[in-house]
């Protein structure tokens, strides 16, 4: 696992660890899909280009998680497994760019858990000396 | 923050003088064994929402209070309308979460036998979990009635009756909200949802009235020892949940152009008054009235399910129903003011003229799956909340040491040994939601009710519980 799950009361937090912005946004993203469902293989998928903007890093990071979310919600696809190919940062504007691969939600006969949205609560995307380092909490 | 900053300044009550760039004080009802308990993060926070601009006397903490985001959950605070400000942190992301009982006209006695089969059945047919749709097919069109006039519009089309809206809070419906304005977005997560549980620290519960502490005020409510009841937790689902996520994008951008600095981003707010103040109540009274909705649908077919198991002479009606995540525009102190609840229960007493008529707004306190709910009525002393009590037991244990601490078995077997059948959509659910994870509910009752706030009318017991 390239994640950990850290305490919060009545959330849930994810932190990890990454060589790369890509793959600390991997990692996280990752972190995130499997508080949804832990089974990481499923027959008949389909794979979607994943494309997402932000601000800031930390925007970027936010706006991936609700994106997960609606392609779950609205869409009726879960992305049970995601590669982050490139993430270009600017000074306003940061783009990702990837690959997830979708399931039907109702080929899942029960998730383990439901997330209700992304929070800015002690949202971190940073640099550290051997890569990077990020923790999202979302609201369960 | 820590906890020796705090001086208690009454048997239940603690304060926190204001420092830094505090504000106000910060307020915390609480017992010993509940200020022990509580993680400091919470004082953090109270300390933090103290900081917002134009708060007015007290950042406040509910007995049940936790750690949250923004907030605290169990987390009250109150703005001028005027020249105040709203903050989606200050409501939380299920909009108008809340609690509704449904009372009956059977005893344990007449429904004993039959509590396996019901609680199968409604296990059955209301949606719970993820994916699995809603109780009510609509289209777009719909929902924004839904959004606009909540528990009215679903009454006019026959589904439910008066009753059903005349012991809502704000009758099932907020004024002033406009669906037209909610993002597709939304409303494509709301579309498929309408009439279902979701998960987390949701749940259908079926109880029977264990002790009657008010005889007048259990009548008065149409309740009595032994009559069996259910409780409905649940809120506005996807929908309300992209609300908040919408407007915590779009004012975190209006925080950063006005340079404002925050000790936590999810404190963003816009002046009430501003453009997107006004359009960001209305989107939430949206999503509020779809919580309405939602826990109207559900009440529904359960009403259904057991009038239809018992051929007819069952009754089943609402008792009340209470909001905890949200904001209302309401008169404290001689001023119009904003009161932010989040993870609280609107509670004002029979002199306000609000809620049931003799009664005030019923406030119902649940606690974990194996402790049942308490039933209690404001005094004229919440006026010192804002009109404000708790809202549950609040969570002891993080989701993670639930987990790790709760083997399944164990769960299944504090509830057996209380006769409480049950049915859960996930394991892993239903063992962060394990009886221990939560704090004591007899704890955060007393506090309330030895402080004077409430008047305890009932405490119900399990028999039943169903978790999403």
């Amino acid at each position: 696992m390239n994640y950990k799950y850290i305490d919060h009361t009545s959330d849930i937090g994810i932190e990890a660890k990454g060589n790369s912005l890509e793959q600390l946004f991997e990692n996280l993203l990752t972190g995130v899909i499997r508080i949804y469902k832990e089974k990481k293989n499923f027959e008949n998928f389909s794979q979607e280009l994943f494309e997402v903007g932000g601000e800031s890093l930390n925007d970027l990071l936010f706006n991936c998680v609700d994106c997960l979310i609606y392609k779950i919600e609205a869409e009726g696809l879960f992305p049970f497994n995601l590669e982050i190919t490139k993430i270009i940062e600017g000074r306003e504007n940061c783009k990702l760019t990837g690959k997830i691969d979708l399931v039907g939600v109702d080929q899942i006969p029960g998730f383990d858990n439901e997330i209700k949205a992304p929070t800015y609560h002690q949202l971190t995307v940073k640099s550290v000396p051997d890569g990077y380092w990020g923790r999202i909490i979302v609201d369960v | 923050m820590s906890k020796h900053n705090l001086k208690q300044i009454d048997r239940f009550v603690f304060e926190m003088p204001p420092q830094g760039m505090m504000k106000v004080p910060g307020r915390i009802y609480l017992n010993q064994t509940l200020l022990d308990q509580m993680d400091s993060n919470v004082l953090t926070q109270v300390s933090n929402v103290a900081c917002l601009p134009g708060i007015l006397k007290y950042s406040l903490a509910m007995p049940d209070a936790h750690w949250g985001y923004g907030f605290p959950i169990g987390g009250v605070a109150a703005f001028p309308a005027d020249s105040g400000i709203i903050s989606p942190g200050g409501i939380g992301y299920d909009i108008n979460c809340g609690i509704r009982m449904l009372k009956t006209n059977l005893n344990y006695d007449q429904f004993q036998s039959q509590i396996k089969s019901v609680t199968d059945q409604i296990f059955q047919e209301i949606p719970m979990g993820l994916g699995r749709g809603g109780l009510l097919k609509t289209n777009k069109t719909e929902l924004i009635k839904i959004l606009d006039r909540g528990c009215q519009w679903l009454v006019e089309q026959g589904i439910g009756d008066s009753g059903d809206i005349f012991h809502c809070e704000d009758r099932g419906s907020l004024d002033g909200a406009d669906g037209k304005l909610v993002s597709s977005h939304a409303v494509d997560r709301g579309l498929s949802q309408l009439g279902s549980l979701g998960s987390g620290n949701h749940f259908i519960e079926l109880g029977i009235v264990e002790q009657v502490y008010s005889d007048k005020l259990a009548y008065k409510l149409g309740l009595k020892n032994n009559d069996v009841v259910v409780s409905i937790h649940t809120g506005s689902r996807g929908l309300g949940h992209q609300i908040t996520t919408d407007w915590v994008r779009t004012l975190g951008k209006y925080v950063k152009n006005q340079n404002i600095e925050l000790p936590d981003r999810q404190l963003i707010y816009t002046p009430l008054n501003s453009s997107n103040g006004k359009k960001y109540l209305k989107e939430m009274q949206a999503g509020a009235n779809y919580a309405f909705a939602n826990r109207h649908l559900i009440a529904h077919r359960i009403r259904n399910i057991i009038e239809t198991r018992f051929k007819k002479s069952a009754q089943v009606e609402l008792v009340y129903d209470c909001c905890h995540n949200i904001a209302k525009i309401e008169n404290h102190f001689n001023q119009k003011v904003i009161v932010h609840r989040k993870g609280a229960t609107r509670a004002f007493s029979v002199k306000s003229g609000m809620g049931l008529p003799g009664l005030g707004t019923p406030v119902i306190i649940p606690g974990s799956m194996s402790t049942g709910s308490y039933l209690l009525i404001p005094t004229d002393k919440c006026e010192q909340t804002f009109a404000s009590l708790a809202h549950g037991a609040g969570r002891l244990l993080s989701r993670k040491k639930a987990k790790q601490a709760f083997h399944i078995d164990k769960i299944q077997k504090i509830l057996l040994n209380n006769s409480i059948y049950f049915k859960f959509t996930t394991e892993s659910g239903f063992k962060e939601e394990a009886p221990g994870a939560y704090k004591s509910l007899t704890d955060v009752v007393n506090v309330i009710v030895e402080s004077g706030l409430g008047e305890l009318v009932l405490r119900t017991k399990p028999v039943a519980n169903i978790k999403g």
